[in-house]
């Protein structure tokens, strides 16, 4: 005799007739309520992530009298709410292609003509007059005095230069010293080579920021604190063996066939590197050079120890002047400065989504 | 003559191999190794050698003295709050969010399609890829003491509350462990989402078909396959709490007074803001010290020999 | 050919000789230099005019200069640092004095002056004042006070000031003080009458009877104001025998206990180092508190412009008024507190005298008496109070006749970082980490850990 079935935990005899339908319907319900369960607490917890942000362009593109108020932000919420609703209304309701891609269009429709009619005059962009105008301080309020000859801040371009400057060269350094030296160690044999993987091991997880101290002093003693260019170079250094790392897992994924046929195809090993391993890794430099470069974008500490005299600004410096304003803050100012910041980061961010799962910390147990 | 010819020939491209090997050397791992031997070795004994003198705000050295390890040990009645306080943060935030929300994190949104799932997973990246000066900026901004803040205008209805919430000044340890913390969870996730993703489908469906349900699925299947991510997160987490102190710093100061003045946070205020850089030094090697022997511990983590592929290729 | 050659060269030479003779023979004019000299000023809605004077001043100079007949031109170019408080950006200066990218002038605080001498930053003037006195002498004699070090002087300096309690009178008549009352705060304040204790008496009464949220407010950041608070309470942090940081655990512990009260009554709101300053200042000008702790210079730069209070003497005193810092005990002396701001020179700068005479020109009559009224500050030299502008400028008025019983922040080198210790452990009890002896004791232990030469009773 059979074992009595067991489904989700309903018993059957053998003999009595199972009532399937009944328990298909119960078995969906259940799946839709947990589904429903999911949906609502992992909306629940994202909550306080998604409305902050929106917050922040909601001022960045209304705020008039320099005041972070919400009116346009929950105005927005109630148009965006029950859109995104039935947009997911809609996908579960369709019952073929052609319905579902006519209720997003018509729910689209009303969505923006309902936002135009709510918001769409509350919009305006003279919070970004900081893009043009770099005394935009004086232009935004009026102060008691002006002082001949000094702009509060200076031009964002210029911060957005250095930024660009910090972040673009230490991505390149990063990348080109790190795939040198993890092809080397993945690939060569020398006798130091088993401690230096050991050094490497210890060396990506220090904890680079208590070194902080010290490399202050040390920059003072060189010369080269308060320049881009020891900024640059404590970045690069602190980012190094992180990334070796990283790399060293892509360079140890590559099948050795590739390289001994090249060689034996007559290439020298550097032509090897160059032209034929280099271009199997292309995921790895990608991830490594998208990551270094918002590591470098968004760097706050570094620059704001080691630049004393603040004739080099740099973006997270210019936001957080901005922000503690002495002399009045303009919270749309500032939150138009804050999307400007944040718009560099998120285009790279959604643009490396798919590397950031790729990445393997390579060689982790388990 | 040919032979001879041929053992020339021989030993003029062992040479050049030779030359060839230790150019390739100095070409490939040499920039490596000298910025890291300027920029790792170097600070860590100049930090050594600063603990031990008097160097402060004039960045003049005038003696050398053990007074900095005294005060460590003897005279600052600031520390063991300051250690108390770093042993709460780091180990509340690592147990509620980094390894715990994490971990819900994983499960919820690999129960669901790929796409739900990674909307909110990439929702949860946003705090750790938003600029650290514009992530505070928010918090402070919902944390705003006043009508305008974001919290107070949710709170205060659904609470009834007459006066807004000052967070800052009534619970600001817990405002940091929540500020790091939705920071924290989002590499727990990534790395619980790529090992979920990694146990075999057919054990679930096995799973299923035995009887188990939702949490019973979970307690045998998902949890044993990430023990060691979860020790791994663990491990690492640890590390970077206890010595970052950026989100801390630009949102509280480490005020108000020491409350959440981490140890980091606490090395960065007597060096940089009160200008003893002698005894912030001596208070940094503690935290060099840490660093190192836990790097050492998460050795534990990685499989050596694997790491040590030995290469196959002997050319030059 | 060689004729050609030769007649070119002759040419040539009948050029340049003839050239060189004429550049002979005519005047020797002489070669233009121009000095640059930076001058590092904080970013202060209160004072935009004191680095623009010196920029005004360096055209005077150079007519003077011309004059002279000297080929030497001043040009300043102005570096604005965003430092929140002058003792944020004293701090900023020293490190950026030590790491040798120190500015040629400097606008700062008077108690951080001898901070700079110590460490060999600032330029010691009094020869260059005895050399240059037309711009000097009529400067007020108590002033010099603030800019004396051990060994001399290191500044000049740009502006006084009064700090005192504000207080609104609507919001006391709304709590149920009689008009006789009010007005006779002032008077009662300075016989001594009026008391510390007794502001936390009014502002609790105020609070909970008027409309009002806030009792006594006082700055968020580090600063000198509530320090009157100390002095009330005996604290004068200087030994007069030997130049020393006194502290004096007791009274500490009575001055930060009249701030544990204040908080306990829910007078002073806990927060209050950690909000913002626009925010304190709307909460006591739009009438939400009824004592604000801060100075003269407020009143030029945000109650008459931004929040529209009242422009003349009696339209301003029907609803508004400030008192004297009360004493702590009935019979006691009331107070005052006066913080110049100074200009200086730094050490290594390339023209000390050039410079000195840039900063004589800034401090000219006029030039002070436009930054004196339009944002109340008091000003300099006695010829000021025969401008009619200064004159006709009834705060400063006013606020002369607290500086008889005005008092200086001590100029000790340490004093600055001491007055970090100070707002630390304020914050402390403020926020109720601290009780007013805790704070005491914390003060004491900072200070005798991170600063030298402390003595402590």
């Amino acid at each position: 005799m059979a074992a009595p079935l067991t489904f989700n935990g309903i018993h059957s005899s053998p003999t009595a007739p199972v009532d399937w339908d009944r328990m298909a319907a119960r078995a969906r319900s259940m799946r839709r309520s947990k589904a429903v369960a999911l949906y609502a607490f992992l909306i629940a917890v994202s909550l306080p992530i998604i409305l902050p942000y929106f917050w922040l362009v909601t001022i960045a593109f209304s705020a008039r009298t320099g005041v972070a108020d919400t009116v346009v932000l929950w105005r927005s919420v109630a148009v965006l709410a029950p859109a995104v609703i039935a947009f997911w209304l809609a996908a579960v309701l369709a019952r073929n292609r052609r319905q579902l891609w006519l209720g997003l269009t018509a729910i689209a429709l009303a969505a923006t003509a309902a936002f135009a009619w709510l918001v769409g005059p509350d919009l305006h962009l003279r919070n970004f007059i900081f893009l043009v105008e770099p005394d935009f301080a004086s232009v935004v309020r009026s102060r008691v005095g002006a002082v001949h000859g000094a702009i509060q801040f200076p031009s964002v371009w210029r911060a957005f230069g250095n930024s660009l400057l910090i972040a673009g060269s230490q991505t390149i350094v990063v990348l080109t010293v790190a795939s040198l030296a993890a092809y080397y160690l993945s690939r060569f044999q020398f006798p130091a080579r088993a401690a230096m993987l050991r050094s490497l091991l210890i060396l990506h997880a220090f904890p680079v920021l208590t070194l902080i101290v010290p490399m202050f002093l040390m920059l003072y003693w060189i010369g080269l604190l308060d320049t881009l260019f020891g900024v640059i170079c404590v970045l690069v250094a602190f980012e190094l063996p992180f990334a070796i790392f990283i790399m060293k897992g892509f360079f140890d994924a590559v099948p050795w066939d590739i390289e001994m046929s090249a060689l034996t195809d007559g290439a020298s090993r550097r032509q090897a590197f160059l032209l034929v391993v280099l271009p199997q890794v292309r995921n790895g430099l990608l991830a490594v050079a998208v990551f270094t470069f918002i590591r470098g974008w968004e760097e706050y500490i570094f620059v704001f120890t080691f630049l004393i005299r603040n004739t080099n600004w740099t973006m997270s410096l210019y936001m957080y002047y901005v922000r503690d304003d002495v002399m009045g803050v303009d919270y749309g100012v500032v939150s138009a400065v804050g999307v400007f910041y944040l718009v560099p980061s998120l285009i790279l961010y959604v643009a490396a989504q798919r590397y950031l799962m790729q990445m393997s910390i390579g060689g982790v147990k388990g | 003559m040919s032979a001879v010819t041929d053992l020339a020939v021989e030993r003029r491209y062992r040479a050049a191999s030779a030359v060839r090997r230790r150019t390739n050397f100095v070409l490939f791992l040499g920039p490596a190794i000298a910025l890291t031997f300027l920029f790792f070795v170097i600070p860590v004994l100049i930090d050594i050698a600063v603990s031990f003198t008097d160097l402060d705000r004039t960045l003049r050295i005038s003696k050398f003295t053990t007074e900095q390890y005294q005060k460590v040990f003897r005279g600052d009645s600031r520390l063991p709050q300051v250690i108390g306080l770093t042993v709460v943060y780091v180990f509340g935030t690592l147990a509620i969010f980094n390894v715990t929300f994490g971990l819900v994190l994983a499960l919820t949104t690999t129960s669901l399609n790929k796409v739900s799932g990674g909307f909110f997973r990439g929702v949860w990246l946003l705090p750790r890829m938003s600029p650290s000066v514009l992530y505070i900026l928010l918090w402070l901004w919902v944390i705003n003491p006043s009508d305008v803040g974001l919290l107070n205008q949710f709170l205060m209805p659904a609470l009834g509350l007459a006066r807004p919430l000052d967070l800052m000044t009534s619970a600001p340890v817990a405002l940091i462990i929540i500020a790091n913390g939705f920071i924290g969870a989002s590499l727990g996730m990534i790395i619980f989402t790529a090992a979920i993703r990694g146990i075999p489908e057919h054990l679930f469906y096995a799973a299923e078909v035995d009887g188990a349900g939702t949490l019973a699925k979970i307690r045998f299947i998902t949890l044993p396959a990430l023990r060691w991510p979860i020790s791994f997160v663990t491990i690492y987490q640890t590390l970077s709490l206890l010595v970052s102190f950026e989100y801390i710093l630009l949102l509280t100061k480490g005020g108000p007074f020491y409350d959440t003045t981490v140890f980091a946070l606490y090395v960065y205020r007597r060096a940089f803001t009160s200008g003893q850089y002698g005894y912030g030094a001596a208070l940094a090697l503690f935290l060099i010290v840490i660093g190192a022997a836990a790097a050492l511990l998460g050795w534990r983590f990685f499989d050596f020999k694997r790491l040590l592929q030995h290469p196959r290729i002997e050319v030059h | 050919m060689r004729h050609v050659k030769t007649a070119m060269a002759a040419l040539l030479l009948a050029a340049l000789g003839g050239g060189s003779a004429a550049i002979f023979v005519s005047a020797p004019a002489p070669a233009q230099t121009t000095v640059k000299l930076e001058l590092w000023s904080r970013q202060d809605p209160s004072g935009p005019l004191r680095p623009a004077n010196v920029v005004k001043a360096a055209d005077r100079l150079n007519k003077e200069l011309a004059a002279e007949g000297s080929g030497k031109r001043v040009k300043v170019a102005v570096h604005e640092s965003p430092a929140p408080g002058f003792d944020d950006d004293a701090l900023q200066l020293l490190k950026v004095f030590g790491i040798g990218q120190g500015p040629d002038l400097f606008i700062a605080a008077h108690e951080w002056i001898c901070a700079f001498q110590q460490e060999g930053f600032a330029l010691k003037l009094d020869d260059y004042i005895a050399k240059y006195p037309q711009y000097f002498t009529t400067i007020f004699p108590s002033l010099w006070q603030s800019v004396k070090c051990s060994d001399g002087i290191y500044g000049i300096p740009q502006d006084a000031e009064a700090r005192m309690f504000f207080y609104n009178k609507k919001l006391l008549r709304e709590a149920g003080y009689d008009d006789a009352f009010i007005e006779a705060m002032p008077a009662r304040t300075l016989s001594g009458e009026l008391t510390m204790d007794d502001v936390i008496d009014i502002a609790n009464r105020v609070i909970n009877k008027a409309k009002a949220q806030y009792g006594i407010l006082h700055r968020p950041n580090k600063g000198p104001d509530y320090i009157m608070a100390f002095q009330s309470y005996g604290n004068n942090f200087l030994d007069p025998g030997t130049g020393k940081l006194l502290l004096e655990r007791d009274k500490l512990a009575a001055a930060f206990g009249w701030f544990e009260r204040g908080v306990k009554q829910g007078v002073i709101p806990a927060n209050n180092t950690s909000m913002e300053f626009d925010a304190l200042r709307k909460a006591f000008y739009t009438g939400n508190a009824a004592f604000w702790m801060y100075g003269i210079w407020d009143l030029g730069t945000y109650a008459f412009p931004t929040y529209g209070l009242p422009k003349d003497e009696a339209g301003f005193f029907a609803d508004w008024g400030w008192i004297a810092a009360p004493p702590a005990k009935k019979g006691g002396q009331a107070g005052s507190l006066t913080h110049p701001i100074i200009y200086a020179v730094a050490a290594r700068v390339a023209d000390p005298e050039l410079a000195v005479r840039l900063l004589g020109h800034a401090s000219d009559a006029d030039l002070n008496t436009d930054h004196a009224v339009t944002t109340t500050h008091l000003g300099i030299k006695s010829e000021q109070l025969k401008d009619p502008r200064y004159a006709g400028a009834w705060p400063l008025a006013r606020a002369t006749e607290l500086l008889k019983i005005t008092k200086f922040l001590p100029n000790n080198p340490q004093f600055g970082d001491l007055n970090g210790i100070i707002y630390t452990a304020l914050q402390g009890v403020e926020t109720g980490r601290l009780s007013g002896q805790q704070a005491a004791d914390f003060v004491v232990d900072e200070a005798t850990s991170s600063l030298k030469d402390v003595i402590v009773k």
